[in-house]
């Protein structure tokens, strides 16, 4: 297994990223400055489609992750359009929305539709930083709060297509909606809309603080709702329902676009975007539950020949390397991803090799029950 | 007409809730209402049944049983900023285009001007950029108060919405989203520039169809028929709410807002068709003893203005002064 990394790079940009990377990650980074492929075979958890798994299989695979490095330069186009329609290459970039009047007072939002707070408002911005990403349509859920990340972050995108958002929700708004001219059509970029894509339905949740909620329920009960896979509060959805709907609509609807070439963005919440990633990525049951997602920084991924490929954070136009991290709470990854940054430095073969052994360890000593 | 009654008996009882908003500030409950003029009594209970049914349109004219918030309920209107398509100069109608950064940045400006006069209600179009406008234009709002946009697009929809905590509905202020408030609809304009419309149809023409009451381009709205909407919307949806003293803010575009100003300073036609909006400057009327009075544009906090407040809005004023640091 061989790997061409250059170390320096490397170690300047641990050492710059020391702080963050305490918080842990999973996923392989994204290393601003030089073009690296990294070979390796790691373990792999997966769960099958099915709900009722027994087991998780693991099997190994081979990642190859290579970094180019005019994806991530912010001066110029990354993906060209051309190469875009000839090769079966597409981007999906994920966005999660910022803070909301709800997450400022801590209150469950669920499918309550609150908008964005200013710092809110102030992150969908920042996350414009894909502005040099092609993107042909645009999903985000029914909840505006989604919407407004979409819309705002499209405001810094250097193409300046205008997002238009679809509305379906009768024939009237249908044909009131239509647009006359070929060239406006060719320079706007459809938003479609879609409750499949809200954040989970927290049932009788939905506006209780923390404090009320640990009264009327009790914390263990409370701590069971937010953390558990299968179980949802009174009224409400689980993360699996939520995944059912979220995965299930990305499937019908989104990759179908992608397989065409088309580059997509969905702009949506926490729990639904870690459904998708969840299916992206293979995740199992417990992987997902410690998943979180970093608010208002953009996640690319790359669809090709039928898979998906993580990419990280596209970097801003004037910030040295932005990547986002999904902070796994779990304590086997902290270690785990805590290790391969120090290994990183010596060998870098080594420390993924030794990842990949430390996942096989896990894997036979815990059995997931995905019910 | 059952509902609309039952949802009256109630709201008597309870001097602070609205009725549009009234399914959304009461808790849900158990057993069907039974209709009684007084002593009507509300158990509310914890436990969850579906919501009773928004009302649509309760009548124009209000029952005596009511007990009224307030002789007096400020009404703010403000017309959206700066759209993408404002700015490439095509006429935008009902697509659903969004602000640019100027029309956000106008957003909130206006909110900055609104930020001390009370808002217990809000009204928008189901465009994206009057929705906007009314949720960054309340970010700088000092009461605090959490916007919450209603969903009754299905059952499910205001199912899944539902808040539950008592405590937080009060702390929130309903938004509802109406497609009679939305712009004009400019039919086979639509996504056309200036240019391409003059060539298309002659530049006459456009301008008949830009500037007069009667005459709709092709497949589209003329002023007098978004009129007749955006008012009967108004007369049914939004006055009832004014005269039970609910305070109301309605963002909204340039034609539905004419309309409704058109309706509000009793003006003609021609009047109407010469009126022009400023974009981001919210429009305060003082609705009193069944009449509008025009308050003029509030004024920014920072300026020295004269402005003519009424007392209770000064009140409100001091209230937030003294409260909020």
């Amino acid at each position: 297994m061989s790997t061409a990394m250059s170390y320096q790079s490397i170690y300047s940009f641990v050492s710059q990223q020391s702080s963050t990377i305490s918080q842990s990650s999973r996923q392989p980074l994204l290393l601003p400055t030089k073009c690296l492929k990294i070979d390796s075979s790691l373990c792999y958890y997966t769960s099958r489609r099915k709900r009722n798994l027994s087991k998780i299989e693991t099997i190994s695979s081979q990642i190859s992750v290579s970094y180019n490095t005019t994806l991530l330069s912010p001066s110029k186009n990354i993906i060209p359009d051309n190469s875009q329609k000839k090769s079966n290459e597409a981007a999906l970039i994920l966005i999660r929305h910022g803070e909301s009047l709800w997450n400022a007072k801590n209150l469950f939002t669920g499918c309550v539709d609150v908008p964005l707070t200013e710092k809110g408002v102030e992150e969908a911005i920042e996350a414009g930083k894909i502005s040099n990403i092609p993107i042909d349509v645009i999903f985000t859920s029914s909840l505006i709060r989604a919407q407004m990340t979409a819309v705002l972050a499209m405001i810094q995108h250097r193409r300046k297509k205008v997002p238009i958002i679809l509305h379906n929700e009768s024939d009237q708004a249908k044909s009131w909606s239509q647009v006359f001219s070929e060239e406006t059509k060719d320079q706007s970029v459809p938003v479609i809309p879609a409750w499949q894509l809200n954040e989970r339905m927290y049932g009788e949740l939905q506006g209780l603080n923390k404090q009320e909620t640990a009264e009327r329920y009790g914390k263990q009960q409370v701590h069971e709702w937010r953390r558990s896979y299968d179980i949802p509060p009174p009224k409400g959805e689980s993360l699996e329902m939520c995944a059912e709907r979220a995965v299930a609509y990305f499937e019908e609807n989104i990759e179908p676009k992608l397989a065409a070439g088309k580059n997509v963005m969905i702009a949506a919440h926490g729990n639904s975007l870690r459904s998708i990633i969840m299916y992206l990525d293979k995740l199992t049951c417990k992987e997902v539950i410690s998943l979180e997602l970093s608010t208002g920084i953009p996640l690319l991924y790359i669809f090709k020949d039928g898979k998906f490929m993580k990419r990280g954070s596209p970097v801003g136009p004037t910030e040295a390397g932005v990547y986002a991290y999904t902070k796994v709470r779990h304590r086997f990854y902290c270690s785990t991803i805590f290790v391969f940054f120090e290994f990183s430095v010596l060998d870098g073969s080594l420390c993924l090799q030794r990842l990949a052994q430390y996942r096989q360890k896990l894997d036979e000593s815990s059995e997931v029950i995905c019910s | 007409m059952a509902t609309v009654v039952s949802q009256q008996a109630i709201t008597s009882q309870r001097p602070s809730s609205n009725f549009k908003a009234s399914h959304f500030l009461k808790e849900p409950l158990n057993v069907p209402i039974k209709l009684r003029q007084k002593q009507f009594k509300i158990q509310a209970t914890a436990s969850q049944a579906p919501l009773l049914d928004p009302v649509l349109s309760p009548s124009k004219t209000i029952p005596q049983s009511y007990k009224k918030k307030s002789n007096e309920a400020s009404l703010i209107l403000i017309r959206h900023g700066e759209s993408l398509w404002n700015e490439k100069n095509l006429f935008t109608g009902c697509v659903d285009v969004p602000l640019t950064e100027k029309g956000v940045a106008e957003a909130i400006q206006a909110g900055k001007r609104i930020s001390n006069i009370p808002v217990d209600l809000i009204f928008t179009s189901s465009l994206i950029r009057a929705q906007m406008t009314a949720m960054l234009a309340m970010t700088q709002h000092r009461c605090k108060k959490v916007p919450i946009i209603l969903h009754d697009e299905s059952e499910k929809a205001q199912t899944w919405s539902h808040v539950f905590s008592e405590e937080t509905r009060k702390q929130s202020i309903p938004v509802i989203a109406a497609w009679q408030l939305n712009e004009r609809m400019y039919g086979e304009l639509q996504g056309l520039n200036k240019e391409e419309t003059a060539e298309r149809y002659g530049t006459q023409q456009v301008h008949e169809w830009r500037r007069s009451y009667h005459i709709p381009p092709p497949k589209g709205e003329s002023l007098e028929m978004c009129a007749e909407r955006a008012v009967a919307y108004f007369e049914d949806n939004i006055q009832p709410e004014l005269a039970f003293g609910n305070n109301v803010l309605i963002a909204a575009h340039g034609n539905s807002l004419r309309s409704i100003i058109m309706y509000l300073d009793k003006l003609t036609s021609q009047e109407v068709t010469s009126l022009e909006l400023s974009t981001g400057l919210p429009l305060l009327y003082i609705f009193k003893d069944r009449k509008f009075m025009r308050r003029g544009s509030p004024v920014g906090p920072t300026e020295a203005g004269v402005y003519a407040y009424t007392k209770r809005l000064a009140q409100y004023r001091q209230k937030l002064d003294e409260t909020l640091t």
